[in-house]
């Protein structure tokens, strides 16, 4: 800064032409090359005039000033104008004073403002700035507010969407368990291929059928299909199968094709025991080895262990 | 553009101010107001023209392909040479500006009525918060002065220096406008 760097002595040597010529361009290089330098002298030019014109300066500066001003049009008439700010300043301050002695009646905040202007201008800029604050909190406030709103419409939106999707994904879940229930009877009804008790269909051989032959053994059953329109009639022994609601079936070929399936298979009494009765059609047995699988059935629960049935077909 | 250039030499030295058109339109005004300060403060009555002589010759440089690194101390440089060949002048136009004053004496106290009353408009004439500025930093004496100064520095967050060089364009424009309306009301 420049107070660091060039006194208010020097200044004033400098303007009132007292400085050697080398201390002069030492300083006009300065502010020449600083313009915070500049701007300080300019503005201490005016303080010097002020000093002077209201008796401050000091003596050993008034005859040079004097001299100066004698010889400088522009001073004279900043001299002029240093006068009239300092009435204005002096009238300014005496007004003050009147107003410190005989205080308004009007209140605090009349009085507040008709105080040190220094004071006025604290207050009228406190009081804009808290305006101005207040506003903007306002503000902020109004639109926090918009904002909530508009999230609380969001959510109940959102909120509405989430439940039509449940519902809609509720009836695409029975729909899809539907479909499958069809499927599977659909194919049930295809790999079954003709109802047990269908009195058109002729009975080409009935065999009865316990479980845990081994597969390849000479034990297996043999059964002998004379034709093609009919049916084979297997009677599956539940003596060491247990009892259960329903039963399910499924019957494969020696290469594992699934052949024939059924669900929802009851337990009969037949003329030798408890057993389970299926009609298989003849036309989709060829000659082979065949294996079925008999699930026992709880409600919903997982079924148990399979059951196995071996037996080989001869058609002729 | 400047008397006696051409446009090319000119943007020339505005770019070598600086790259920003504006700030070196900026520049161009301080470097002319720095020379019109040097000048006075050197005792120059009519300083505006040797300023202008500067840096019309600063343009002629230019012109002629000369190379200015630092332009305001190569300005400087030209309006010391400048002032040099107005030395002569100078003790002669004081003395003639001394005559004249005599020649015609002006009476002081209704000059000084004046520029009261063009002040009282003049200070009409800014807006309410600089005027409230001049006044606040002017109004207080001694102690006071300095105290009043250094709450009217921290209530506008700014330096003592600030304030001082803002109290002071502000004050430079009231003169400006003091010396109009004196010129009206002769």
């Amino acid at each position: 800064m420049l107070e660091k760097k060039i006194s208010d002595e020097t200044m004033t040597q400098y303007l009132l032409g007292l400085l050697s010529e080398g201390q002069k361009e030492q300083l006009e290089t300065l502010f020449f090359q600083n313009d915070d330098a500049f701007e300080q002298l300019t503005a201490f030019e005016d303080e010097l005039i002020d000093d002077y014109t209201q008796g401050r300066l000091p003596s050993k500066f008034r005859t040079a000033f004097e001299k100066k001003l004698q010889s400088d049009p522009r001073w004279k008439q900043r001299k002029v104008f240093a006068q009239a700010l300092a009435r204005h300043a002096e009238e300014s301050r005496s007004t003050e004073k009147e107003h410190v002695r005989a205080p308004s009646p009007r209140g605090f905040l009349s009085n507040l403002f008709q105080f040190r202007p220094a004071f006025r201008i604290a207050f009228a800029t406190g009081g804009v700035f808290a305006l101005a604050i207040a506003v903007w909190l306002g503000l902020q406030l109004r639109q926090q507010g918009i904002e909530i709103q508009a999230l609380r419409a969001e959510r109940d939106s959102l909120k509405a969407a989430t439940g039509t999707l449940q519902t809609e994904l509720t009836g695409l879940q029975q729909r899809s368990l539907d479909l499958t229930r069809q499927l599977e009877e659909e194919q049930e009804a295809r790999l079954s291929g003709a109802q047990p008790d269908s009195p058109a269909l002729r009975v080409l051989a009935s065999v009865v059928l316990s479980p845990g032959l081994i597969r390849g053994n000479n034990d297996v059953a043999q059964i002998k299909i004379p034709g093609n329109s009919g049916i084979v009639r297997l009677e599956l022994d539940l003596a060491t199968v247990g009892e259960y609601g329903s039963y399910r079936a499924e019957l494969h070929n020696s290469a594992g094709d699934l052949i024939w399936r059924s669900s929802n298979l009851s337990m009969r009494t037949t003329s030798w025991g408890k057993a389970v009765v299926l009609n298989l059609p003849a036309e989709r047995l060829e000659n082979g080895e065949y294996e079925l699988t008999l699930q026992g059935l709880k409600g919903q629960v997982a079924p148990d262990s399979p059951v196995l049935f071996y037996f080989n077909v001869t058609k002729g | 553009m400047r008397p006696g250039t051409d446009q090319v030499t000119f943007d020339r030295f505005l770019f070598r101010l600086h790259p920003d058109r504006e700030r070196a339109g900026e520049q161009y005004e301080l470097i002319r107001r720095k020379l019109v300060k040097f000048f006075e403060w050197r005792g120059v009555s009519f300083a505006d023209e040797p300023a202008d002589e500067v840096l019309r010759r600063i343009l002629e440089k230019l012109a002629q392909g000369e190379e200015i690194r630092d332009p305001f101390t190569y300005c400087y440089g030209v309006a010391r040479l400048v002032l040099l060949e107005l030395r002569k002048n100078i003790a002669k136009e004081r003395a003639a500006i001394n005559e004249l004053q005599r020649a015609s004496p002006s009476d002081n106290s209704e000059n000084n009525e004046r520029a009261y009353d063009c002040l009282s408009h003049c200070l009409n004439t800014v807006p309410a918060e600089s005027r409230q500025l001049i006044q606040t930093y002017y109004t207080h004496d001694g102690g006071e002065k300095i105290e009043a100064r250094k709450a009217l520095a921290d209530q506008l967050s700014i330096p003592l220096n600030a304030l001082r060089i803002r109290a002071h364009r502000l004050r430079q424009r009231l003169e400006e406008c003091v010396q109009v309306c004196m010129q009206k009301k002769k």
